[in-house]
């Protein structure tokens, strides 16, 4: 997809922009869409020329349909991920990954009952909402989460971002309750990662963390490369287990990275892994 | 084959000239990796690895992988590791004055106390090398404060919680019984269960520490009053800093001390996030009347007679800390 693309797929938004029905169910498909192709590319430096390009029009398209909750989870997925990936300018970084947390937190508050104010409403109220939900706000859910910590992520110098992690941890185990399967089996691959944040003397249970790493691993198959780097990174470095830290990252390079809905991710988790292979001599 | 044994020999190369011509310090900490701690302290070792040509080397072992304070302490002993960020409680054994900040209430704002380590923090560090540590400086954690479920004003109203300290830290469980609170010990790791559960219901943290363990999501109230100062020191053993020469001892206290003092300056900014992140997070703060913060008062300086009787800390350190907090309150008046 190029430029010239874009501009005839905005062309013909725009001439198709009469009936505001129509038009946000045509906005949704062409974002999800646009995501999977995203999300499949493995050019990494095309994905990072390009996607602004994309981005910039999925705002117009959600500021034209605020309300459309498919058009707000995609736009924030998109706008989280790229951030993430892409953006090492730090307050940049934390203006897009607020925006994609606005996205977030919208498309919750309009999809799901109940769902407004998450992030400031008491703890305990918070957690009666969450036991509350069904298995059909898991997307929803979920993109609220991910974005969610990826927002603190960015932020993760400032404890006024912090204090909301346990918010998240409790979202993504209400996932894990509600369909493990999500995503690959992503609930999996973020508690795997909050469970190795601390050391085990200050509360953190890195054996919880990897039975989460290694669930993460099984329900994608193994295809989700990123799941490897992360239970590398975050759990064989906080236990000092080299042999594993580098068994992980090989087979995370030895794997074919071309996966549907997965490519992208697994060429970024292959070079964080190279990364990471390289500096083991350092830190073990 | 050949590859593999010239890879071989380069690191049996490497690990000799590294035995035969440098010193490493293999230092400890709790703090993870990735923490703003852990970047600052991996960037000061890398920058004294380059400018002593390599004689001096920094290992560190984040995350508490060497274990606990007092496990870190026997292995620096037996010389498994050179160094470690301890809190004061941890070098107590060593250095029992390392503690003087540590007296319940003795200061009533961060200001005090900023006036107070200006003039001591040297004979503190002073104190402790003389005890075979060196010490590159104090870092502040925070004053810790009263979070409980329900809310407490009085010390009368303390008491009837069931309020926690540390496992293994008698200085804390004396400090709490001086206010006639019978303590309820656990583990550090245990108490986030523990409020879960309603085991225990009051904690004594620094805001920093009761959102880095999430505890506060499981509290409600704060009473706004600071109750003891916490901080942490990076050490090393005298054994291994006196095998480096004179210069790059002091290329090692120059850059350590400097990475001490950046932790210490964004140590205040973060205790005062964490304050807005409590309030934010919906937990309330409580103000006592002018009485009842003397009443709290009252049974901190009784405590702390007490302590310095028992060699808590020394009696000319403390008279000579009361003196520094009562020239500034001078300044204020």
């Amino acid at each position: 997809m190029g430029r010239i693309a874009v501009a005839i797929l905005s062309f013909s938004l725009l001439v198709s922009g009469g009936c505001a029905s129509l038009m946000s169910s045509v906005a949704a498909g062409f974002t999800e869409n646009l995501a999977n192709a995203i999300l499949d590319n493995p050019d990494l430096a095309m994905v990072r020329d390009g996607a602004p390009a994309y981005l910039i029009l999925i705002d117009g398209l959600v500021a034209q349909s605020p309300d459309n909750v498919n058009l707000l989870n995609q736009a924030a997925l998109l706008n989280s991920a790229y951030a993430a990936a892409f953006v090492e300018e730090e307050k940049r970084n934390q203006a897009l990954q607020s925006k994609a947390l606005g996205f977030a937190s919208r498309a919750a508050c309009r999809g799901i009952d109940d769902g407004c104010e998450l992030r400031t409403r008491p703890y305990p109220e918070y957690e009666r909402w969450l036991a509350g939900l069904d298995e059909e706000q898991v997307p929803i859910l979920y993109r609220l989460g991910t974005t969610w910590a990826a927002w603190i992520q960015a932020n993760s110098d400032d404890f006024v971002a912090i204090a909301e992690l346990g918010r998240v941890k409790a979202l993504m185990q209400r996932v894990i309750e509600l369909d493990e399967s999500f995503d690959h089996g992503g609930a999996h691959l973020y508690m795997g990662v909050f469970e190795t944040i601390l050391p085990p003397g200050l509360g953190g249970k890195p054996e919880v963390g990897r039975n989460h790493f290694e669930r993460a691993v099984e329900l994608s198959g193994g295809r989700q490369l990123l799941t490897k780097v992360m239970f590398a990174e975050q759990y064989a470095r906080l236990v000092f287990d080299r042999e594993l830290h580098d068994r992980l990252l090989q087979e995370v390079l030895a794997t074919d990275p071309v996966q549907p809905g997965l490519t992208l991710i697994n060429v970024v988790a292959q070079e964080q892994a190279a990364a990471l292979l390289e500096s083991a001599d350092a830190y073990f | 084959m050949r590859i593999f044994s010239l890879i071989m020999v380069g690191a049996l190369l490497a690990s000799l000239s590294s035995a035969t011509n440098g010193v490493t310090f293999k230092v400890a900490t709790l703090s993870p990796d990735g923490s703003a701690w852990m970047k600052l302290l991996r960037s000061a070792g890398a920058e004294i690895g380059e400018r002593s040509e390599s004689r001096v080397t920094f290992k560190f072992y984040p995350g508490g992988i060497m274990g606990d304070d007092k496990t870190v302490l026997r292995k620096i002993r037996l010389g498994q590791l050179h160094g470690a960020v301890l809190t004061a409680g941890g070098l107590t054994q060593t250095y029992t004055d390392i503690q003087l900040y540590n007296l319940p209430m003795v200061f009533t704002s961060l200001a005090e106390l900023d006036y107070v380590r200006a003039r001591m923090d040297p004979l503190l560090l002073e104190g402790l090398e003389g005890k075979g540590y060196v010490s590159f400086g104090i870092a502040e954690v925070g004053f810790a404060y009263a979070m409980s479920k329900v809310a407490v004003e009085t010390v009368g109203e303390a008491r009837a919680q069931r309020v926690w300290t540390p496992s293994g830290d008698p200085g804390s469980a004396r400090a709490v019984a001086a206010f006639g609170i019978k303590p309820i010990s656990l583990s550090i790791a245990d108490v986030y269960s523990g409020l879960q559960t309603g085991l225990i219901n009051g904690v004594a943290v620094p805001p920093v520490g009761a959102i880095a363990l999430q505890w506060h999501t499981q509290l409600d109230h704060v009473l706004d009053v600071p109750l003891l100062y916490v901080y942490g020191l990076l050490a090393v053993g005298e054994r291994q800093f006196s095998k480096l020469n004179e210069a790059d001892q002091a290329l090692v206290r120059e850059v350590m001390g400097e990475a001490v003092r950046q932790v210490n300056a964004r140590s205040r900014k973060d205790h005062e996030r964490a304050i807005v992140a409590l309030k934010s997070q919906g937990l309330l703060w409580h103000r006592p009347s002018e009485p009842v913060v003397q009443e709290w008062q009252a049974y901190a300086e009784r405590a702390i007679v007490k302590l310095v009787e028992e060699g808590f800390v020394t009696r000319p350190m403390y008279e000579s800390l009361l003196r520094h907090l009562s020239d500034y309150r001078a300044t204020l008046d």
